[in-house]
């Protein structure tokens, strides 16, 4: 299984401070947040990764930086073996750009409120200069509508003209149109109706058989999850604290905060049973507990939860699973 | 991969068949169309500045009198009264001033010299404004500081104060007489300097709103460079408190021309902005001679009123907290 993405050690600060002046004045640091602290997975090609995570868990950064859209403040992303970061490849990385994409959250702030559809499906392929000829590119954006389940004669409208599934649907065929093979969804489906969501993810596995496509899937919509992977990492305040295939995890949840969020979701084989609420909530990551970032909220916290970081080991970063506690 | 669980139909949605309208129509069945329909004071306002520009831009066709052309001045017909008092003659319907100049005739004139000044002047302003706006946004950091801190530095002076600075800086540079052509420039430089900077503020507040919105990231994925995405993305969709404020400014930059020329450092006697009509007609306000001064007065009044009318009008309409 050759990695198709490899993000390695991935770290990334926001300077939080107050402006320099009260810094002097009052005496203070410099405050840095640690939005994503070294993370790293890898995925192979044609296969769906999915980040689930609660809010302000960082699972947007990752994505940010995975696409190139924020530059990490250490460790490296590489997909197809480029780096995304590296200067001395920015010539191969050019070349690579037009086969990543993104699909936003927001389908309503995705696409200039003033460009017809059929322009904004259009704009990658002038960008990469993909096809030549106004009539060329109207076919394509014509033939990249129907693949996406719309009607040529759409590109006429404008994106208010369409409800929010339509919308992500035009948002599909403009990553599609630069010919991508590797999507970035941050939430793809957190903005639409239940029973969209469930069309829009179909259609994006439908594309995926199709076109062979690699996917990078945002979420903190463990049934989308479940639905879309293959494999699953769990972010929990900047750090990947399980990383599995998604039938196992689902199955078999090993880290103490997975079994808390599968606990807490509702099941129909289950109906009846009990079910156990997520409790607490996440810290502040200015000021991060010590030791695992999830011992307060732990049943299994012991003294060397609150003292040492749990290192990804076998595919789970918990002391207690490695003592054989869980 | 396990089962589709869930599962609310495969089936494409049935794509949307009615026709889209087309730029006409949706101008049609704006919102902007029926408020200004029901607003009198927009339409009444309107229809002044249409027929002032109207009137302005016929100048040469309809005035009885090129008052540019000394040829066609007789001081035998100095100081005439209007046509509806004891000693007034036609043509000078509306009198005529010391050196024989048919009043009317300069007063038109000089509406069009103010609103060439004023038009231009708010263009530059605005051009310089919206770049300086659109970098300091999307920017940030540093530059954007150092644009917005020179801002903040200019708004301490007066904008009259600003205007007649660089006036004064590039008369004494350029050795007192110029011609025109290069007069009207310099005026016209030192309003959009005076005035660039309500234009920053505003562009510079909607970029950053913008830039933070996905179909700006989505232009950056695909490569596009920051010019062409502020030019191409974000411009067109700030523009729209740009236009109010380049209607209430085009009153304000028609003023500071008048003001420049009555202070004396505007547009010449031989060639009289409505300004200029003013400070010359001053002199002759206690001898009698009413009409030199109050007819350009005037139309400046009518002229400024009536822009600033329409521009609350255009600010209010756009405005979605008062719908």
């Amino acid at each position: 299984m050759s990695a198709y993405v490899e993000v390695t050690d991935l770290r990334r600060l926001f300077d939080v401070s107050k402006p320099w002046l009260n810094r002097v004045i009052e005496r203070e640091p410099r405050r840095f947040l640690t939005a994503v602290d070294r993370v790293g997975f890898s995925i192979a090609k044609g296969e769906t990764f999915a980040i689930v995570g609660e809010s302000g868990s960082g699972k947007s950064t990752v994505a940010r930086m995975v696409v190139g859209l924020l530059p990490p403040s250490a460790g490296e992303v590489r997909i197809t073996g480029i780096s995304m970061t590296d200067p001395r490849e920015a010539a191969a990385r050019r070349r690579l750009r037009s086969r990543i994409q993104m699909i936003f959250q927001d389908p309503y702030a995705s696409m200039n409120p003033r460009w017809r559809v059929g322009k904004i499906i259009a704009e990658p392929i002038r960008a990469f200069n993909l096809i030549q000829g106004e009539g060329a590119i109207r076919a394509r954006v014509g033939e990249l509508l129907g693949l996406v389940g719309l009607h040529p004669d759409d590109s006429k409208k404008y994106p208010h003209e369409f409800s929010g599934g339509q919308r992500q649907r035009v948002a599909i065929a403009r990553a599609l149109a630069s010919q991508a093979e590797f999507l970035v969804g941050d939430e793809p489906t957190s903005a639409l109706d239940v029973s969209v969501q469930a069309q829009i993810l179909n259609l994006m596995r439908d594309l995926q058989d199709r076109l062979g496509l690699t996917y990078l899937f945002i979420s903190h919509n463990l049934a989308v999850v479940r639905h879309m992977a293959t494999r699953v990492g769990v972010m929990y305040l900047g750090r990947l604290v399980e990383v599995a295939a998604a039938r196992d995890l689902f199955a078999r949840p090993r880290h103490p905060y997975t079994r808390m969020l599968l606990d807490a979701v509702p099941d129909l084989a289950h109906v009846g049973r009990a079910r156990v609420p997520v409790s607490g909530e996440i810290p502040n990551p200015i000021d991060p507990p010590p030791g695992c970032t999830f011992n307060p909220r732990c049943p299994l916290a012991n003294d060397r939860c609150r003292a040492e970081v749990p290192p990804l080991l076998d595919g789970v970063a918990c002391h207690a699973v490695q003592e054989g506690r869980a | 991969m396990s089962g589709r669980d869930i599962d609310a139909g495969d089936a494409p949605p049935v794509p949307l068949q009615a026709a889209t309208p087309g730029r006409i129509a949706r101008w049609r069945d704006s919102d902007l169309l029926a408020s200004f329909l029901g607003s009198k004071i927009a339409m009444a306002a309107l229809l002044a500045t249409v027929l002032m520009v109207g009137l302005a831009v016929a100048a040469p066709l309809i005035s009885p009198q090129n008052p540019y052309d000394p040829a066609q001045l007789d001081l035998i017909n100095s100081n005439l009264p209007p046509i509806w008092q004891a000693d007034g003659q036609a043509p000078f319907y509306l009198g005529t001033d010391d050196q024989g100049r048919d009043v009317l005739s300069a007063v038109l004139y000089g509406l069009r010299l103010s609103l060439i000044v004023g038009v231009l002047g708010v263009i530059t302003s605005g051009v310089l404004g919206i770049a300086l706006g659109l970098v300091a946004g999307y920017a940030g950091g540093a530059l954007d500081t150092l644009i917005m801190r020179i801002a903040d530095v200019q708004l301490t002076f007066p904008a009259i104060l600003i205007a007649l600075v660089v006036d004064g800086v590039a008369r004494a540079s350029f050795g007192g007489a110029l011609d025109v052509g290069p007069l009207i420039g310099l005026i016209v430089i030192s309003i959009g300097l005076s005035f660039w900077v309500q234009y920053a503020r505003t562009v510079r507040s909607s970029v950053m709103v913008e830039k933070g919105k996905d179909y700006v990231q989505a232009a950056r994925l695909i490569g596009l460079t920051p010019p062409v995405i502020l030019v191409r993305h974000v411009l067109p969709n700030v523009t729209g408190p740009v236009f109010v404020i380049a209607t209430i400014n085009l009153a304000l930059a028609i003023i500071t021309e008048a003001t420049l020329s009555f202070l004396g450092t505007g547009l010449p006697e031989t060639m009289p902005s409505l300004g200029t009509l003013i400070r010359t007609g001053n002199r002759f306000l206690f001898s009698g001679e009413w009409w030199i001064v109050a007819f350009p007065g005037l139309a400046l009044a009518g002229l400024v009123i009536a822009i600033n009318l329409l521009g609350d009008w255009l600010r209010d309409a756009l405005n979605p907290k008062l719908q």
